[in-house]
């Protein structure tokens, strides 16, 4: 009895404790024991510099055709443009099919991500440099991190401008997401960047002692460009007298820089090679690159010349004698080699040639003769090789062997060119299927000292020949006087353009000088094409040419036959991307035409 | 860094309504339990697309309201029960629905009823987990020349549903093709003893059906690993030869904003089977072994679905690491001391 009463009263006593449990809320309340926001963050200039210098990395990572994956291909790489195509073992990343290029396209949206980050990194570090607490060493270099800061945002602009039209400015960092953003114009995006420019020219020194950084060229030569795109949209819009007063202003900045003391373009022989021609050995093994294989002994020398010297290792910063480099992006084989992955030209592999491939019975290997080790992810089209470099264009020294070299020597024992050069119809493989010559066609072209070199650094060391590790040009001079040039076009002066497009010629020592009678868009875009190859943003120079210049070039030069048939529209932006008017749900962005 | 912090981030709450009962009737020959409930969470945490022009793609929110309701229902027999032959039955099933009820709380379009989250595909009224996109509509074929015309493809290619009615495949002929999650789950069990003998064999099965349980597999209807011409797999691809209305051609290498490939992920699967011995006889009992058992199991025999790939559980496609259902035998002895 006793018994139950205790085995009762236990579990009445234990079954109390059901309906008495603990206080959860404050349980889950969290005592954070230290936060790092934006206030507290930045405490002195060398951490505002740190963010400026993301913002330099930034730029290298989005401008420089490292990664291959699809978005680098078609921004940096010029997939998709007159000038480049894709290989016939890439075709799953062709960039001119427009039954499947769309607004939800991966590479609008990456791209365009991509500005906005790097504008939001320059806002960043603008609100660094204005915090109260930081001390600068001297007013000057508190303006020169602002006037680097507002470059940047300017610069993401301009860009902006050129691909997608009119987009939303944004000024400040956020901590609390907006949904209300809205579009500007074109105009007016390309103006916000010519504001801010201006503003901070006089901040920027006209030279540094520290490679890599901005000079108020770099400021010049956007000025420049901002003022011709400004122009020609005002002409789209159908404003012809304010696109003359801006292509008055275009001109007057390229003249700052092209007449002025600071650059000029280089004439003689300069720098690291400047005694040494290029040499290769037809060999498709290292053991056999011997002297007696060398292209000087089987009786094909190349010749060196200043062009060339431009491209070799350490000869493009300002600072040693290279007084045409305006902008040079940084590149150091000892940094890549002890932290910075980012610090290299991945060229040779993703522009090079594959003639291993379809062509292993007369040059094989992946070795310097064959151009390093190329996979094709973006190749040169017909126009790029070729009709740039026709008949009368021919003579010119950037389509010299050393420069643009077309002559390959066998380097198979059992080839019947061995030693011998191996002709164009036999790399071609003409006569046999479509799908031999289009592999053939497409893997294997000419190599260009830009993407590829006699002298790979790091092979001891384990480099296998698919990085350059040079400086790379963000602007050289020659696309200053490009843009006088076509500035020039548009106000009417044929005349001023030849003589400024001769400028470059004359450097080129080219056999055939241009006249007036030569100048238009045309001729503007082909002598882009000769100097600037592998340097400039292809799909920026066409989206801001208007009327129908871009879907013209896309459909006549491009390789393979997919825009001809799919391209049935004109555009001259990239679509703003679907996942971007989606997100922004407070505010309807109208779609650029052509991809409504 | 593509995620903007959220400083308003906070615990997520469920309230939970419970309720069922259990039964046995006929004299312990029917069992039946039935669990239902209703739950309804606020705050729940989401990943939520912002705008990029922020500077970030982004950002973790807690808003919202979602209600799950739901029914277990399990059901035993005992069909035969004398000396020496025993044979029962046990079936059970659950279904799930969940509902979006509140998001963000605007209704910016005015039209009387809150906003979904198109860029998020989410929304209101409709479960989560929604595949949101373009409609298929078969394969382009040649005699499709308008269709062509106004979108710009060529044959071979996969065609869309044009909802709207313009004449051309826009961002506005998209619509909600389906949900991922299941629809139900059914179980059936059933265990044969006879004598020393025991015959277990389980039978599981998720179901789709009505939208539910469905998933991309791109690479089900494309002979390319998204490669161009390449021989992947075999798969009667579109040629003017052979105007296939469900493949894609060969040169076709997807484009993934709005080729989806969907495919139904239900599947009914002989889980288990297992045939046991129990020696009862005295000279185990002489060994002073307590129970001694030998046993032969196949687990996983077969799997029917139309999902192709590898296992529709897992929802793993062609050609993605596509690891298959692993089929096991074993053989093995229990005893105890």
């Amino acid at each position: 009895m006793k018994k139950i009463i205790i085995n009762h009263s236990l579990s009445l006593i234990l079954s109390l404790f059901i309906f008495v449990g603990c206080d959860d809320a404050n349980f889950l309340k969290e005592k954070p024991e230290t936060f790092y926001t934006i206030d507290n963050i930045f405490s002195t200039s060398e951490q505002v510099d740190q963010a400026l210098i993301a913002c330099y990395s930034h730029i290298r990572s989005m401008f420089i055709f490292n990664d291959d994956k699809i978005t680098f291909q078609a921004f940096a790489g010029g997939n998709g443009t007159d000038m480049f195509d894709v290989a016939s073992i890439r075709r799953e990343s062709s960039f001119n099919d427009y039954g499947i290029i769309t607004p939800s396209h991966d590479v609008f949206y990456i791209n365009y991500s991509h500005w906005y980050q790097l504008i939001s990194k320059a806002n960043l570090a603008l609100y660094g440099a204005e915090l109260p607490q930081i001390i600068w060493a001297n007013e000057e270099d508190k303006a020169y991190a602002i006037a680097q800061a507002r470059f940047f945002r300017a610069f993401c602009y301009r860009n902006l401008g050129e691909l997608y039209g009119g987009v939303p400015i944004v000024e400040e960092i956020y901590t609390t997401p907006r949904y209300d953003f809205v579009r500007t114009t074109r105009v007016e995006t390309y103006q916000y960047a010519i504001d801010e420019m201006e503003d901070i020219l006089n901040d920027l020194p006209e030279t540094t002692a520290v490679a890599g950084r901005l000079v108020r060229g770099v400021a010049q030569h956007n000025l420049c460009q901002l003022y011709l795109d400004k122009g020609v949209a005002l002409e789209e819009e159908g404003n012809s007298s304010d696109a003359q007063i801006a292509y008055q202003k275009a001109v007057s900045y390229g003249d700052i820089l092209i007449n002025g003391s600071v650059y000029s373009l280089m004439t003689e022989r300069f720098g690291s090679r400047k005694n040494e021609h290029p040499d290769y050995y037809y060999a498709n093994t290292e053991n056999n690159q011997v002297p007696e294989r060398l292209y000087s002994a089987a009786g094909y020398p190349l010749e060196g010349n200043v062009y060339w010297d431009l491209f070799q290792e350490g000869n493009q910063d300002y600072q040693l004698e290279n007084t045409e480099a305006i902008w040079v992006i940084q590149v150091d084989y000892t940094a890549y080699k002890t932290e910075d992955g980012d610090s290299r030209l991945g060229y040779s592999r993703n522009y090079g040639p594959v003639y291993r491939d379809p062509l292993s019975a007369h040059l094989n290997g992946q070795l310097e003769d064959v151009g390093g080790r190329g996979i094709a992810v973006v190749i040169p089209t017909m126009y790029t090789r070729d009709v740039i470099y026709e008949g009368k264009w021919e003579n010119d020294m950037r389509n010299s062997e050393a420069v643009f070299r077309r002559t390959f020597l066998g380097n198979v024992e059992s080839s019947e060119y061995f030693g011998k050069p191996v002709p164009w119809d036999v790399i071609y493989k003409e006569g046999e299927s479509l799908d031999a010559v289009n592999t053939a066609v497409s893997q294997c072209f000419p190599v260009s000292c830009k993407i590829a070199t006699d002298k790979y650094t790091g092979v001891n060391d384990g480099e296998n020949r698919s990085n350059l590790f040079r400086d790379e040009y963000m602007i050289r001079l020659p696309e200053t006087i490009l843009l006088r040039a076509e500035a020039k076009m548009r106000m009417g002066d044929t005349g001023g353009a030849a003589s400024d497009i001769n400028l470059l010629r004359a450097r080129a020592k080219c056999g055939y000088m241009v006249q007036a009678s030569d100048v238009n868009v045309d001729l503007i875009l082909d002598e882009r094409a000769r100097e600037l190859v592998y340097e400039e943003r292809r799909w920026n120079t066409l989206l801001r040419m208007g009327g129908t210049v871009a879907v013209d070039r896309i459909k006549k030069y491009a390789y393979w036959e997919d825009p001809r048939a799919t391209l049935n529209k004109n555009f001259n932006l990239w679509p703003i991307p679907q996942v971007v008017i989606d997100t922004n749900k407070d505010v309807i962005m109208q779609q650029n035409p052509g991809w409504q | 860094m593509d995620y903007l912090g959220n400083a308003d981030l906070g615990w997520e709450a469920t309230q939970s309504w419970n309720g069922g009962f259990e039964s046995a009737l006929f004299g312990n020959r029917l069992f039946v339990d039935i669990d239902v409930y209703f739950s309804k969470t606020t705050n729940q945490i989401f990943n939520r697309n912002i705008p990029v022009m922020t500077g970030f793609k982004e950002i973790k929110s807690t808003m919202g309201q979602i209600d799950n309701k739901g029914i277990e229902l399990n059901v035993r027999t005992v069909n035969i029960e004398n000396r020496d032959l025993r044979w029962v039955t046990g079936v059970t099933f659950w279904l799930n629905r969940n509902k979006l009820v509140h998001l963000y709380g605007e209704d910016l379009d005015g039209d009387g009823k809150e906003d979904d989250d198109i860029s998020n595909k989410r929304f209101i009224g409709k479960p989560l987990g929604a595949i949101y996109g373009y409609v298929q509509d078969g394969i382009v074929q040649e005699s499709d020349t308008e269709y062509m015309a106004k979108n710009g493809v060529q044959p071979g290619v996969p065609k869309y549903k044009d909802l709207d009615g313009d004449g051309e495949i826009t961002s506005a002929d998209r619509d909600i093709l389906g949900y991922e999650s299941p629809n139900f789950y059914l179980n059936m069990s059933n265990t044969l003893t006879y004598k020393n003998w025991d015959l277990y064999v389980l039978i599981t099965g998720t179901f789709g059906g009505g939208g539910y349980y469905m998933k991309s597999n791109t690479a089900a209807y494309m002979n390319n690993g998204g490669g161009f011409n390449i021989n992947g797999i075999y798969v009667p691809y579109w040629t003017p030869e052979n105007p296939s209305n469900v493949y894609p051609a060969a040169t076709f290498s997807g484009n993934s904003d709005r080729f989806q490939g969907l495919q139904n992920r239900g599947f009914v699967r002989l889980q288990d089977i297992t045939l046991s011995y129990t020696f009862r006889e005295a000279w185990v009992k002489n060994l002073h072994i307590q129970n001694l058992k030998v046993f032969a199991t196949a687990k996983n025999l077969f799997t029917i679905t139309n999902w192709e790939g590898g296992d529709p559980e897992v929802g793993i496609g062609v050609r993605d690491n596509t690891y298959p259902v692993l089929t096991s035998f074993s053989v093995g002895a229990t005893i105890s001391f």
